[in-house]
Order: C-alpha cells, then sequence, then structure tokens
C-alpha cells in the first residue's frame, strides 16, 4: 500500500492503515515523516522489520544505509563538523550536537534511527580499543538482549547484530567495521564520541564505557566565554534525545509516576545528570498536563470547547476569516524567518570575507616590514634587486592599495 | 544610535518574559563612552550578556522540543480520531491551528532573538575598536559565532517542518487577496497577536537597521529584500496598530 511506502514502511505496517478512507489518507501523506516517530506508540502495534529504507523516503529526508553512514559520528568540542546523525552531547557551554551542519528535514524515524544508532555505535565503540578493554564489552553484551521492553518490535538485522555480539568469546576484537560495512573514517581516540540516544538498554551500554573515560574531557572543554565553573552544566536537549526520554519515561509508567531518578537510570546516558532530567520532567509534565497554556507567553488560551461553540454559532464566513488570519500570521512570520536566516549567512560570510582581508594585509604588513628592515648589502645589487622587488610589491600593491588600505580603514572602523 | 533606538523598539514590542534577556546596548555604549574604558570590564560584560543569550535560548528550545513532539502528538492523535471522519476534523483542527501557527511564530521569534543580540554584539564590538583603535572585535565576534544561541539551526529546522505541514492542517487556499486586509485586524487570541506584532516589529526593524548608515562598510549588510508590492506586507501596513517609521 502506497501510503505505508511513502513514509518508507514495511507492507507489514500497511494493514494498520488499510482501514483509513482516502481524505484520511492524504492527510497522513502530507503529515512529515517526524510525526511517525516513537511516540507514536499507539499506531505501532505490528512488529516491523528494522531494515534500511534509503530507497524508500518520500519526503527528502536521509536515511543512508548502513555502509555509508558511520563516517562522521562524534563530536569534538572543537565545531567538527557533524553529518546526518542526531545524537545529543551533553555538554556544559558550548555546543556540541550535530546540529552544526544543516539538517535537511530529517526526522529521527525510529525504525531507522534505531538503525542507524546501532549502526553508528559499535563501530566507534571498537574505535577506542585502549579505552575500553574489550571484555568490558563482553560483560555488557552478555546483557544484550533484542527484548521487546521497548513497544516497538524490532526482528531481524537486530537479532543477527546482538547475536554477534554475544557470539564473540574470546577478547579478539571482531571487526566491526566489516561487519557493519561501516568503511571506518572515525575520528581519532582523542576525539570525543557521541554519546547515545536510544533507550535500547544495549546500545547505551554499550556507549557508557567510552563516555565515561572523555567525559572529563567533554566538562573542561568548556567554553570560554565563561570564566566561572559552575556546577551547573547547560545541557542542550535534541528532538531525538527527547523522545529516547518520552519512551523511558513511557516505560515508567507514564509522566506522573516516573521519577527523575528512574528515568535517568533507565536513559543511561553519560553526562546527562539527574538535574537535567528533572528540569526536562518539570517541562514535560507541564507540557503535558497545561496544553491550554501558550508556550511561553503563558497566557491561557480558549479553551478547545468555547472555541468549538464559538465557532459552531459564528458565520462560517468568521471562521473562514479566521483561517485567512492565521494564514496571514504565518506568511509574515515565515518571511521574517526567511530574512533571518538570509541575513545569518551573510552575517557569516561577511566575518569569513574580513578576515580573509584581514590576513591578506597582515601578509602584506609583514612583506613591507621584512623589506624595510632587510640589512644594507651592495648598493648596485641591492638597489637593483630591491627596486625589482619594489616595483613588483608595488604593482602587487598597485593593485591591492585600494581594497588593502581600504581593508586596513574598515579594520579600524570596525 | 539607530540601533539602540531599534533594538529598543523590539524589546518594547517582544513577549513579555523576553524583555530583560535581551543585549543591554545602551548599557555597553556608556561604558564605551566613558572617558577610559577598561578592557577586562567590557569584556567581562559582554560575556555576561552571551552567559544570559545561551542560557535563555537553550531553554527556550528546551521547551520548542517537548512542544513540538506534544503538537504533533496531538494532531496524530486527531488525524487516527477523526478517521473519515471530515467534520470532526475540521472542528477541532481550528484550535490546533492556531496552536501550529502561533508556535511557528514563537520559534521564528527565538531567531530573531538571536540574530538581534548577535548583531548588537557585532555593533558593539565596533563600536569598542573605534574607540580604543583596538582589535578586540575580530576574535571576540568569531568566538561569538561557535556559541548557542548562535547556533539557531535546529530551531530553524522544526519551523520550516510545521510549515510544510500547514497543508495538511489548512484548508485548500482560496483566492484571499482582499481577504487580507479584513484578516489582519482579526487575529485571533491575545497570545497571537502579540506573537504577530512581534513579528512584524521584528521585519520592520530589519528593514530600518539595513538600510544604510553612515558607516557603511564591507562589514554591513546590504538592504533588505522585500518588495514592497508584497501583498502580505501591503496588509500589514494598512492594519497594523504598530507606527510605521
Amino acid at each position: 500500500m502506497t501510503l505505508a511506502n511513502d513514509f518508507g514502511y514495511s507492507t507489514a505496517m500497511s494493514s494498520s492503515f488499510s482501514a483509513l478512507h482516502t481524505t484520511v489518507e492524504d492527510r497522513y501523506r502530507k503529515l512529515p515523516n517526524s510525526f511517525w516517530v516513537s511516540s507514536g506508540q499507539e499506531l505501532m502495534n505490528n512488529p516491523v522489520p528494522c531494515q534500511s529504507v534509503s530507497g524508500g523516503n518520500s519526503g527528502g529526508y536521509l536515511f543512508p544505509s548502513p555502509s555509508g553512514f558511520c563516517n562522521v559520528s562524534a563530536v569534538s568540542p572543537h565545531g567538527r563538523n557533524l553529518q546526518n546523525q542526531p545524537p545529543v552531547s551533553i555538554v556544559p557551554r558550548e555546543r556540541l550536537a550535530m546540529q552544526d551542519c544543516p539538517l535537511e528535514a530529517q526526522p529521527p524515524l525510529l525504525i531507522n534511527h534505531h538503525h542507524q544508532e546501532f549502526t553508528d555505535s559499535l563501530p566507534e565503540f571498537f574505535d577506542f580499543s585502549d579505552h575500553v578493554p574489550v571484555q568490558n564489552l563482553q560483560a555488557e553484551s552478555s546483557g544484550v538482549r533484542v527484548d521487546s521492553s521497548v513497544e516497538l518490535h524490532k526482528k531481524s538485522e537486530w537479532q543477527e547484530w546482538a547475536d554477534q555480539l554475544i557470539s564473540v568469546d574470546d577478547g579478539s576484537e571482531p571487526n566491526w567495521s566489516e561487519l557493519l560495512g561501516d568503511p571506518s573514517s572515525h575520528n581519532p581516540n582523542s576525539e570525543i564520541p557521541t554519546p547515545f540516544l536510544d533507550v535500547r538498554r544495549q546500545e547505551i551500554k554499550a556507549n557508557q564505557q567510552q563516555q565515561v573515560g572523555s567525559s572529563e574531557d567533554q566538562l573542561s572543554g568548556k567554553n570560554s566565554s565563561s570564566s566561572v565553573a559552575t556546577s551547573k552544566q547547560r545541557m542542550r536537549w535534541t528532538p531525538e534525545l527527547h523522545e529516547a526520554f518520552v519512551e523511558a519515561v513511557n516505560q515508567l509508567g507514564g509522566s506522573e509516576r516516573a521519577t527523575p531518578k528512574a528515568v535517568l537510570k533507565l536513559l543511561n546516558i553519560p553526562g546527562l545528570t539527574i538535574y537535567h532530567v528533572k528540569s526536562h520532567l518539570q517541562k514535560y509534565r507541564t507540557a503535558r498536563y497545561k496544553p491550554d497554556t501558550s508556550e511561553v507567553t503563558g497566557e491561557p488560551q480558549e479553551k478547545k470547547m468555547t472555541s468549538i461553540e464559538d465557532i459552531k454559532s459564528l458565520d462560517m464566513k468568521t471562521s473562514v476569516e479566521i483561517t485567512q488570519a492565521l494564514r496571514l500570521q504565518m506568511e509574515v512570520q515565515k518571511r521574517l524567518h526567511e530574512q533571518l536566516e538570509i541575513q545569518r549567512s551573510l552575517q557569516l560570510q561577511i566575518e569569513k570575507q574580513g578576515r580573509y582581508l584581514q590576513m591578506m594585509f597582515e601578509k602584506q604588513q609583514k612583506i613591507q616590514e621584512n623589506k624595510s628592515s632587510s640589512p644594507e648589502s651592495s648598493p648596485k645589487q641591492c638597489n637593483g634587486t630591491s627596486a625589482e622587488v619594489e616595483v613588483g610589491l608595488e604593482t602587487r600593491t598597485g593593485d591591492q592599495n585600494e581594497p588593502a588600505s581600504a581593508s586596513r580603514k574598515r579594520v579600524r572602523e570596525d | 544610535m539607530k540601533f539602540g533606538k531599534r533594538i529598543k523598539e523590539q524589546i518594547q514590542e517582544s513577549l513579555p518574559e523576553w524583555r530583560d534577556k535581551f543585549l543591554r546596548y545602551k548599557e555597553l555604549k556608556n561604558l564605551i563612552s566613558s572617558p577610559a574604558p577598561v578592557e577586562s570590564i567590557f569584556v567581562g560584560l559582554l560575556n555576561a550578556e552571551i552567559d544570559k543569550f545561551n542560557a535563555f535560548f537553550v531553554e527556550q528550545e528546551e521547551d520548542f522540543i517537548i512542544h513540538h513532539k506534544e503538537l504533533q502528538y496531538r494532531i496524530q492523535r486527531l488525524v487516527e480520531k477523526c478517521g473519515h471522519n471530515d467534520e470532526m476534523f475540521r472542528e477541532n483542527i481550528s484550535e490546533i491551528r492556531k496552536d501550529i501557527v502561533n508556535f511557528h511564530g514563537e520559534m521564528v521569534l527565538l531567531v530573531n532573538y538571536s540574530n538581534i543580540n548577535y548583531t548588537g554584539l557585532a555593533k558593539i564590538l565596533k563600536k569598542y575598536d573605534k574607540r580604543t583603535r583596538g582589535g578586540l572585535r575580530s576574535p571576540f565576534i568569531q568566538k561569538v559565532l561557535h556559541q548557542p544561541f548562535f547556533k539557531t539551526d535546529l530551531v530553524s529546522r522544526l519551523v520550516r517542518e510545521w510549515e510544510t505541514t500547514m497543508d495538511a492542517v489548512f484548508p485548500v487556499k482560496v483566492a484571499e487577496a482582499e481577504g487580507y486586509e479584513r484578516c489582519a485586524s482579526v487575529t485571533s487570541a491575545a497570545a497571537g497577536e502579540g506573537i504577530f506584532r512581534n513579528t512584524v516589529a521584528a521585519l520592520l526593524t530589519m528593514k530600518e537597521m539595513r538600510r544604510g548608515s553612515s558607516t557603511y562598510s564591507a562589514f554591513s549588510l546590504p538592504p533588505l529584500n522585500i518588495s514592497d508590492s508584497d501583498n502580505v506586507l501591503r496588509s500589514l501596513h494598512l492594519s497594523s496598530p504598530i507606527p510605521i517609521p
């Protein structure tokens, strides 16, 4: 059934949609892929084979196949460029998450997400072989089980990898790259690996060892903008991490019943503190149980019932007006956003260019200085050559004179 | 002085909780104007401002992420619940539509927040260098570029996602040319209005700021490119309560 295929689901899933009416199908189709993620547990009743759907996405989302996937997986505090994988970094001041790179509409479709994450974590895990004694891995992997503790059932490839993990008997390191078809172009062990997002215990545990070693690096790699060291490390959440959080909370019986400690333990993400979880849980609870309150303004919106009645009692014309008003508002907002993005990229460009000009100017200056400070040698030769050099320089600077002095002026003005 | 005035206007039009989170441009300017500006103090203040931006931005972002998921979930549930019942869907979707638009708006405003503060920092650093004939600006701004509050990619991504979702939850567009004027005055809930006002103010501010100044240089932004024949903005001019300079 095309609907399911549109969203890259296996046909096993399609049966749950077969009953839908066409218009509803259209609605579903229009919703971006990000809707169909883990929080939609109600939808995903059928076991879904974990598959790579690099071919099957309709929304232009990136689902790279395992082989193409694990190229960059870790984040360094030095703003290293990360590609598609959305794991979180828990960083004190400086943001390390992969949003450095343009994420073109890449919602974490859970199936592929898991697939990717699994693919991701293991190779990088074994790159840190000096940090992580393989025995540890064994200990961890013996705890690996593809269980159905999570609502989504995953089969086949998942199971295979888990089995392979378990089946590694002695201390010899399996060739994970080969196993997962990964061209191991990971960062060297000095780089900070990406912490793992998924609540699936085995994955998180697998990552844990390597994280512990480097978490101190992370924490010490603080943003130099603040000279004050605070114990309260700020964390930057991502949608993926939040999803993992929601899964954990649901496993624990819902937002009211789940305790920060339990959630923290279940998530088991290194670097994540109970403080982070606590405040996030609080926000989450508020968001769920006061859906009528506007996000930031705190202004209570009209209750759902009231507005429906309002609309019913009013003219159809007015409701159309309201919709149009909303559209207008949306248009203006869109406009502002567009302009902001343009402005931002311009600003980045300007700075880049400025740096370049500065560099050129400094180079120029150096040349001038060297020339003027060169010791006196035999006049004729020196004159000849220096004259040449001077001329050469002049012609060059002649061209660049305008920009050079202009840039100097600019630099000073700035 | 122009920017100082602009940012002040922006702050006035912004959502209440945001107002003390903006750059304290005037204070910093005063510091620079003082007879002997001490660099360490100035840098210290800037760093404090940056921390403030980072903290606010990251927290807002976190709220947005949570809200983003919840809103998605709500829509999902509604779609499921309604099945082929178009009427029921239509009735219930109106509230969600409003929420979507307002949510989108708030996120855009956060991006705007980031930008305004960045611009302010760049300008104040320029002033500082001018005053002290120093070279603080360039390296400092480089550092700013790596700050969390400047990295708006995630929020922008969410913004775009909701723009694409619009089709699914809004009815098919009918000819709306004449409708705009009426609509602008009908902008619904108080929250929406606040966001709307703020958005319009932000756009206008941006336009003004980029119109060209006495210190226009290679580091300045080009003028804003919004055609005035645009329907949307024209309707705003007609009915917006915000004084348009």
